[in-house]
């Protein structure tokens, strides 16, 4: 073991340190320019031919290069153009190059999917890739919405500034099925399980590219990715220099549905500085600013616990109403049970007769008052992130960074609740090292939830402070005998129930009343386990990675590329949302992968095997393999072949949470602390929906196996591009949740009698809301298309469609599939027309087909969304800059992605773009 | 290029139908209202009693201010009403209506209107008898919630009433409830158990009994207070059935035990019986009170022990067992039509002892309309059955017959 460590350091070693030139040097300078606009053009590649001495055109498009012998050929490329050779005679020379943006599509070249560098039209598995140009040119106001509208991408937005994608299926808030990878780092918020990325990851204006392996990817990058594996990677500042500044002023809300049109402000900065042929750093900072989407949905929804359906009914017309975005109505209580019995059998025996009659003798359930979203949440959204890194090439072929990404704000993510997440801040930290053939990286995340808090909770304590529930005065016995007293008076059950709640509401606090927002910031800045609605959520995760390019040694057999990592997490809510109020919770994971590539039949068949294992300190070590082949059928037409494999631990929050979510229902983790705790293992316990003996079953790892056949091919002189996959997959293990009850009385036959008679669960015995596995194969398959066609005068139109199917689901099995089974997008472009080419336009169109939506929140139906995107952008080339309208929602068509979470309307924007590249 | 020909149809196919697709995003947000039935507005209640055979009836409603109340559309109620006829029969016409103050009006109409529908079918027909609230708060400064009950009843072939009074025609529908026609004025009861004893002249011996009974027992747990509303107003619910034997009757009863009493001291029948009516004659309920006083003979015959098992077995309940509560409230009309064994508050005590026999003789005076003419109730001691001489005397928290012959457990 030793032997081998001081190999691997030797190894490293011998990149960094290499050997310096002695050969007499010359500099030459030069310039680039687009052909068309005549722009200057930054961040392209000059390199001298047959060498790999390189740099980049900085903000102006002027270059500078060391060259070892004149004359010299220097090769100008970038994405987008025609590469180009431009030989240059004498130092004094000073060319301009006439860069000239290329009509082939196609060109992008990806990382990702074999973490190796090859040509977007080569890679072996489906990927999608999105360029800071494509971001430029998107409508979207945030590159985040550009992903949405990539192939077979879903997006659930819960706010504004709290967007989660997903890709064959699996949707929702805060979604653990995706891994979101920034600059190498996992995205993931360690302590609440949702990644961070439209939040605290990087500003727009320092995004180099996004990249997207949709499906089972966790061969190469770990565990998680059963959906997905989302690659965002920052703009080096050696290729990315100067200040760039954008500005977007837009309004929203403008359908005065929901509340009064509002400001939306997104500014962002950008300066990287190249202060020597070895030194670089950059800094960012991106601030939004608005009123964000509310939660507006009032239907009825009839709950047990985390499971529930909407029902018809709402406040006035019942009783026991509990709206979807409407809080403090969750707390319910059977008032004959409660109350009215209790009067029949002491205090007015006459009266008992006439109160068995109420209602029919079956329970008479009623619930408080509540109040909206946007009395509760807080709705300004802000969103700051600053980010740094300094960048030192310790040799001419290996790079060390040192950076840091750190975001704070308010936003509105939605869990089992909706949490209003306020002053949330999280911070990145990272050193890497990274080289042609290796790269070492360390990095932690650190997070901090400040101020957040839950919106159910804390505003049903905020009723019980108001007037508390309980109680010879409470609200249920206040409620119940002016119930009582109605009916007597010959008022109809309707007409009582009216007069019951408006005597019981007396004394409410008016939303937005000094004492109402005086209760409600002391509830909401006390721990939940201390009574009120904060939650504390300090938990932080450590990493260390390392990878290596064998291939320099092994190439003649294969190209050979291994690597490892541990992974740490420390879970710290001091009790508010993990069992961790006996101290903190340490949950160490480690794995290791190799790959291996080979071609073979003259290069027409490109076979990858790769292999990963991992262990996670509370379950069984996985191993997932993954092998591909691509078979090139003709020049840039490609068909390729996967088998893969991924493969999710129980997230910190399926493994430790405990959070009561109402309705005595606690949503607990399925560590095996918690069946000791609670007694499941020693006291009777039934599943809640059949009332059948609950049976302990070992907590694993869920996986998928996914078989892919897919056609890349570029066609027509390169003007068409064809994207063409179909996959089927199969789910083991598949993670769910099920409710299971301690009844009070142990009784089963007396448990199901009352279940039957309509009592509330949550009055006979204790429901926990449990993580569990499936026992069956839970089978996935779709399909997707692409096609972009480059028309003309720069014009470009491209549509995509996908589907995603979920089947064969044991009943009684909730499975947050969420997903539609069709997804459109249809967009048309033009980069520049009209006076001078200055002129740029975008349309984007999306619709999506209803859908299911079942989450811990809200179960219910998803109608089809049709959203129109739009901008029109004017280039400036003198002042170096854009000016650009655009539209999202243009249309204005209020729609929601998933149940009880934002309503999201149009937003128009002015954007004023300097140096962005 | 096939495959190219078919994709490019197809994206085109995509393109042109999503500009056709008209962009509208079906928003459900809203709650979808429970849909309450359409509400008619006549005929109310109120409008019922325009039939001219409910003038008196209606002067009445008015009189008492709840002509509003039963005209409005929303709320229910059921009326059991007497038409001018019943207010004749009951000695109650339009004058004295007239002449009676407000509040008296008042509580005997409230007495009349039940909060809530009953439709005829929905009428109990099970014993002991299920309570319906009137709207008539005897004391609303004690609680919001206290209400008079009436106690609709039926059986099957005989007749319905609500106490002891018949209802002749039902199922009068108004949107707002339901009218039944009934044959006399229903009377609200005024006065619990125990001060309607205290009135009644020829309840001195029983009101004596039940006083010897609680002697050397605490307030709250003697029979006086299960009687009495006194101590607290809710107890109207306790639903009593008192059999009260008349001052003739346990005159009778007394004169027979102190005769026995000689009896065993030596003394010959005929004497004994001889000084055992002069004694009753002459001491009146004292013999019941103090008995001790006139002789240690009288007081060993006359224990509180046998005083109040005396009363309990003139109570009648629905249940045996420790501290059961009677829960009876048996109108005559209530009563068996054939001979029938019913327990006594003594099977809270001894819980097998047989109880009582009763039995009810009903009249028809039209099909399906019924009254008692005649009742009895044997004791399991006695020799004969006791006639019920005096029917359904209506208190708050209890219904009470006078018998003739004081009933015997052993």
């Amino acid at each position: 073991m030793r032997k081998t460590k001081s190999y691997l350091i030797a190894l490293l070693l011998a990149n960094i340190i290499t050997i310096a030139a002695t050969a007499q040097t010359t500099t030459v300078s030069g310039k680039v320019e687009n052909s068309a606009t005549k722009e200057k053009v930054a961040a392209v590649s000059v390199t001298v031919k047959g060498t790999n001495t390189g740099t980049f055109t900085d903000d102006n498009g002027n270059f500078k290069i060391t060259v070892s012998k004149l004359p010299a050929t220097l090769l100008i490329s970038s994405i987008g153009y025609e590469l180009q050779e431009v030989t240059v005679n004498s130092a004094d020379e000073k060319p301009t190059v006439s860069f000239k943006p290329s009509n082939v599509l196609g060109q992008e070249v990806v990382i990702s999917a074999t973490k190796t560098s090859q040509k977007i039209l080569e890679s072996p598995v489906s990927i999608e890739r999105l360029s800071s140009a494509a971001i430029r040119n998107s409508p979207a106001a945030t590159y985040y919405d550009v992903i949405a509208n990539l192939k077979g991408v879903d997006i659930v937005s819960s706010s504004l500034t709290f967007k989660t994608p997903t890709t064959r299926g699996f949707g929702g808030s805060g979604n653990t099925r995706v891994n979101q990878i920034v600059d190498g780092m996992d995205n993931q918020a360690p302590g609440l399980n949702f990644s961070v990325g439209s939040f605290i990851g990087l500003s727009e204006l320092d995004v180099d590219n996004v990249e997207l392996l949709p499906g089972a990817s966790s061969a190469l990058y770990g565990p998680g990715g059963m959906n997905g594996t989302i690659l965002i990677n920052s703009k080096n500042p050696f290729k990315y220099q100067g200040i760039s500044v954008q500005v977007k002023e837009g309004v929203m809300n403008t359908g005065h549905r929901f509340r009064d049109a509002s400001n939306y402000v997104n500014g962002a900065i950008r300066i990287a500085k190249k202060v020597s042929d070895k030194f670089a750093f950059k800094i960012g900072a991106e601030i939004i600013t608005a009123k964000d989407w509310l939660g507006y949905d009032k239907r009825n929804y009839a709950r047990t616990g985390t499971n529930g359906v909407v029902i018809n009914g709402d406040r006035a017309t019942d009783p026991n109403y509990d709206g979807v975005n409407v809080y403090g109505d969750e707390t319910t209580a059977d008032i004959r049970a409660n109350v009215l019995d209790k009067i029949g059998a002491s205090a007015a025996p006459f009266l008992k007769n006439f109160i068995d009659t109420l209602n029919g003798g079956k329970p008479i359930n009623v619930s408080r008052t509540g109040y909206n979203e946007n009395q509760v949440v807080n709705n300004t959204t802000l969103n700051l992130k600053l980010s740094g890194a300094l960048h030192y090439k310790v040799s001419a072929g290996t790079e060390a960074i040192l950076s840091g990404y750190w975001g704070k704000g308010n936003t509105v993510y939605t869990g089992s609740d909706r949490y209003s997440l306020r002053n949330l801040h999280m911070g990145q930290y990272k050193l890497e090292f990274n080289n042609k053939n290796w790269l070492l990286r360390a990095y932690t995340t650190q997070e901090n939830a400040g101020e957040s808090y839950n919106a159910t909770v804390t505003t049903r304590l905020l009723n019980e402070a108001i007037k508390p529930s309980g109680g010879a005065t409470g609200w249920f016995s206040t409620y119940a005998q002016t119930y009582l007293g109605g009916r007597l008076n010959g008022l109809t059950d309707f007409d009582a129930q009216t007069l019951a709640r408006k005597t019981s509401d007396v004394g409410r606090y008016d939303a937005g009343s000094s004492r109402f927002n005086k209760a409600f910031d002391s509830l909401r800045a006390i721990p939940i386990g201390k009574g009120g609605g904060l939650f504390v959520d300090r938990t932080n995760l450590y990493q260390v990675e390392g990878q290596y390019n064998l291939s320099d040694y092994t190439g003649k057999f294969a190209d050979v590329l291994v690597g490892a990592n541990y992974k740490r997490y420390v879970l710290n809510s001091e009790g508010t949302l993990f069992a961790d109020s006996a101290g903190k919770i340490g949950i160490n994971e480690y794995g290791a992968y190799v790959q291996a590539t080979k071609k073979l039949l003259n290069d027409v068949l490109k076979l990858t095997v790769s292999g990963r294992y991992d262990k996670n300190q509370n379950f069984k070590g996985r191993f997932t393999p993954r092998v591909t082949a691509l078979v090139k059928v003709a020049e840039n037409n490609n068909i390729r072949l996967s088998y893969q494999t991924a493969y999710r631990f129980p997230s910190t929050q399926q493994q430790w949470i405990r959070l009561d979510v109402g309705g005595n229902v606690k949503l607990i983790g399925g560590n095996n602390f918690f069946d000791g705790y609670y007694g499941f293992s020693s006291k009777p316990t039934y599943y809640l929906e059949s009332v059948t003996a609950y049976k302990k079953a070992d907590f694993k790892p869920e996986s998928v196996s996914s078989f892919e056949l897919g056609y890349k091919g570029l066609l027509a002189q390169g003007k068409l591009l064809i994207d063409v996959y179909g996959y089927y997959g199969q789910y083991k293990d598949f993670i769910t949740r099920r409710l299971i009850i301690v009844p009070y009385n142990g009784s089963q036959q007396q448990l199901a009698t009352d279940l039957a008679s309509g009592k509330p669960a949550g009055d006979l015995g204790n429901i926990y809301s449990i993580p569990v596995n499936t026992t069956s194969k839970v089978k996935t398959f779709g399909y997707g298309l692409s096609i972009d066609y480059k028309l003309p005068y720069n014009f470009q139109v491209g549509a995509n469609l996908s589907s995603d199917e979920l089947k064969d689901v044991p009943a009684g099995f909730k499975t947050y599939f969420s997903t539609p089974k069709y997804r459109t997008n249809v967009s048309l472009a033009n980069t520049g027309f009209a006076y001078k080419k200055r002129l740029g336009f975008n349309v984007t169109y999306r619709w999506q087909d209803a859908f299911y939506y079942e989450s811990d929140f809200i179960n219910g139906n998803v109608n089809a969304i049709h959203t129109l995107d739009a901008q029109v952008s004017y280039k400036i080339p003198a002042a170096k800059s854009v000016i650009k309208i655009g539209a999202n929602n243009l249309l204005n068509e209020y729609y929601t992605n998933g149940v009880g979470n934002a309503v999201i309307g149009g937003l128009y924007y002015v954007s004023i773009g300097y140096n962005v590249f | 290029m096939k495959l190219f020909n078919k994709i490019k149809n197809i994206s085109l196919l995509l393109a042109t139908g999503a500009v056709f697709l008209t962009a509208c995003n079906k928003l459900e947000l809203d709650p979808v209202a429970n849909t309450q039935a359409a509400q008619e507005t006549t005929p109310t209640l109120a409008t019922l009693l325009d039939d001219p055979n409910f003038s008196i009836l209606k002067a009445a409603v008015k009189k008492a201010g709840l002509l509003p109340t039963l005209s409005v559309p929303t709320l229910r109620f059921t009326v059991f009403a007497p038409d001018d006829a019943a207010f004749t029969a009951s000695g109650i016409s339009a004058g004295v209506v007239a002449f009676l103050d407000t509040a008296t009006i008042t509580g005997l109409v409230k007495y009349h209107v039940v909060p809530q529908v009953i439709a005829a079918s929905s009428i109990p027909s099970s014993f002991p008898n299920f309570q319906y609230p009137t709207i008539l708060n005897p004391k609303p400064s004690v609680s919001a919630l206290l209400r008079l009950t009436t106690f609709p009843s039926v059986r099957s072939g005989v007749g319905a009433w609500v106490n002891n009074i018949p209802i002749i025609a039902t199922d009068i529908q108004a949107v707002n409830g339901v009218l039944h026609k009934v044959a006399r004025v229903i009377a609200p009861p005024t006065l619990d158990l125990w001060t309607k004893i205290n009135g009644e002249s020829d309840l001195t011996f029983l009101q004596a009994a039940i006083a010897r009974a609680d002697s050397g027992v605490a307030v709250g747990g003697r029979l006086q207070d299960a009687l009495s509303i006194a101590a607290n107003p809710s107890a109207i619910g306790s639903n009593l059935t008192l059999l009260a034997p008349t001052d003739d009757a346990m005159k009778a009863f007394l004169i027979g035990a102190i005769t026995q009493a000689l009896v065993a001291q030596g003394l010959p029948p005929a004497m004994a019986q001889g000084q055992a009516t002069f004694l009753v004659t002459t001491y009146g309920t004292l013999i019941l009170t103090n008995p001790y006083a006139l002789s240690p003979v009288l007081g060993a015959a006359i224990t509180p022990t046998l005083a109040k098992g005396i009363v309990a077995y003139h109570i009648l309940s629905s249940q045996s067992g420790t501290f059961a509560p009677p829960g009876i409230r048996a109108f005559s009309v209530n009563l068996p039509a054939t001979a029938t064994a019913v327990k006594t508050l003594l099977n809270s005590a001894i819980a097998i002892h047989p109880g009582v026999t009763m039995q009810a003789t009903f009249v028809s005076l039209a099909p399906g309309v019924s009254v008692v003419a005649a009742a009895t109730v044997k004791g399991a001691a006695n020799a004969t059955a006791s006639n019920l001489t005096s029917l359904d005397l209506h208190c708050v928290n209890g219904v009470m017959h006078k018998i003739d012959q004081v009933l015997r457990p052993q």
